[in-house]
């Protein structure tokens, strides 16, 4: 076989996908030449390392952080309507019976807060959304973030470092490798908005990463 | 060599790909919640190697499953699920490197560039989340290294030779899913494969023990 085309036919002798005839004439080759033996074992030893790879695994935000995607879509909400057989009443009768369950969940909650169980929920919630007053705030989170080295993403959708967010935006879900907090909590007090930010830095997810989520408080 | 035909996928996966697709037609909820859970690495994974930025994969994958969703009353199960979405997945990685390009040269700032400064820093940068894994230590910061190192020169590559890379060597498909996934005949599947694995062997080679 020749040179040429015996550099050709390295994958497929490593795959195990060569034809006894050309792997013979191959292997024939491979003893006399240096170069293709050097290459075949450079080769071989790349792939291993490829395939010696542990899995990739997406972050533990991914699923939640796809739901809310998908819901601002109205990809989930609309399905969820037709699973509960909405779809198949009259849209008036589908109102008059979220206006039901609208009246009588109030009224449970006002029960709950009667009996001051309302407490009790709020102390077991996990950590609350902060809310800031407008989008100046959520700009000043943002730039400091990603001064930090962290990433931006504004009602689920990733936003390029350096972008200004604009009056849309209302809600911001940062995450910061655990070691930027202290550059990021300076660069926010820099912009006046030390308020926003927990006087303790969140304990870090299994990814590492530090979660924090805003929100444009309501009027604002 | 192994053979694939949509025919010799074992039935059990079929059936499982049949039930979920019916039930992501009929929109139920939890049917893309399934999917999501059955599928978020693979789709993950493969715009993590494309791309090589941790963020803007998330943020494709996530762009992957909604299309996914919006478009399944088009997918006619002629091959399997998750091939149709690592189809839909390559489409996506290729539209989004096309735009950061565009985005990078407006910057005047070469993309390639970037990633080799964030995959090469000091200390070095984690794009592949590996150090969240559970792993014995000494092992870790070895194949950390060597994983950012991989990742690093697979982004100096051509796109036509790093996705072929990653569909064969990286996430193990076959050449027949390779060839549905990217529309290419097997001739052209196999010497593209072998030439971007001969350069990717080139650039790893100062990286690698000797055997």
């Amino acid at each position: 076989m020749e040179h040429d085309i015996a550099q050709l036919h390295l994958s497929e002798l490593l795959e195990g996908s060569l034809a006894p005839g050309a792997r013979a004439e191959l292997e024939a080759h491979l003893a006399d030449c240096q170069e293709c033996r050097a290459s075949l074992d450079l080769l071989r030893r790349t792939l291993e390392a490829v395939r010696g790879l542990p899995p990739v695994e997406a972050p533990p935000q991914f699923a939640p952080r796809l739901r809310r995607r998908a819901v601002q879509a109205g990809l989930l909400a609309a399905r969820r309507r037709r699973r509960l057989g909405l779809g198949t009443l009259p849209f008036s009768s589908t109102m008059a019976l979220v206006v039901v369950l609208a009246a009588v969940g109030a009224l449970l909650v006002l029960v709950l807060l009667m009996q001051r169980q309302i407490a009790l929920l709020v102390e077991q919630a996990p950590p609350a959304v902060v809310q800031v007053p407008g989008v100046g705030a959520l700009n000043t989170l943002a730039a400091a973030a990603w001064a930090a080295g962290g990433t931006v993403r504004s009602d689920g959708r990733l936003v390029p470092p350096g972008s200004a967010l604009g009056g849309t935006s209302l809600e911001l879900d940062l995450e910061l490798p655990a070691a930027g907090w202290d550059a990021f909590r300076r660069a926010v007090a820099a912009g006046g908005g030390a308020g926003h930010l927990p006087a303790a830095q969140p304990p870090a997810g299994p990814d590492g990463r530090v979660h924090l989520l805003f929100s444009l408080r309501p009027g604002s | 060599m192994e053979t694939y035909h949509p025919g010799n996928v074992s039935d059990p996966i079929r059936e499982a790909d049949r039930l979920l697709v019916s039930a992501l037609k009929r929109g139920e909820g939890p049917a893309f919640e399934s999917l999501v859970r059955l599928h978020q690495h693979r789709v993950y994974g493969l715009c993590l190697r494309m791309l090589a930025d941790r963020a803007e994969a998330e943020d494709l994958a996530q762009e992957v499953f909604i299309s996914v969703f919006k478009n399944i009353l088009t997918f006619r199960e002629e091959s399997l699920l998750s091939t149709w979405i690592y189809r839909i997945t390559r489409n996506h990685c290729l539209n989004r490197l096309k735009f950061l390009r565009r985005r990078a040269h407006e910057r005047q700032q070469p993309l390639e560039d970037t990633r080799q400064a964030d995959l090469a820093g000091e200390p070095l940068a984690d794009p592949v989340g590996a150090a969240s894994r559970p792993q014995r230590p000494d092992r870790a910061a070895e194949g950390r290294e060597l994983e950012c190192r991989i990742l690093a020169e697979l982004a100096g590559m051509s796109e036509d030779h790093r996705e072929l890379v990653i569909l064969r060597d990286f996430e193990q498909l076959s050449y027949e899913e390779i060839q549905e996934i990217t529309g290419l005949a097997e001739g052209t599947v196999k010497s593209r494969l072998h030439r971007a694995r001969m350069e990717l062997a080139r650039r790893m080679a100062p990286h690698l023990k000797d055997g």
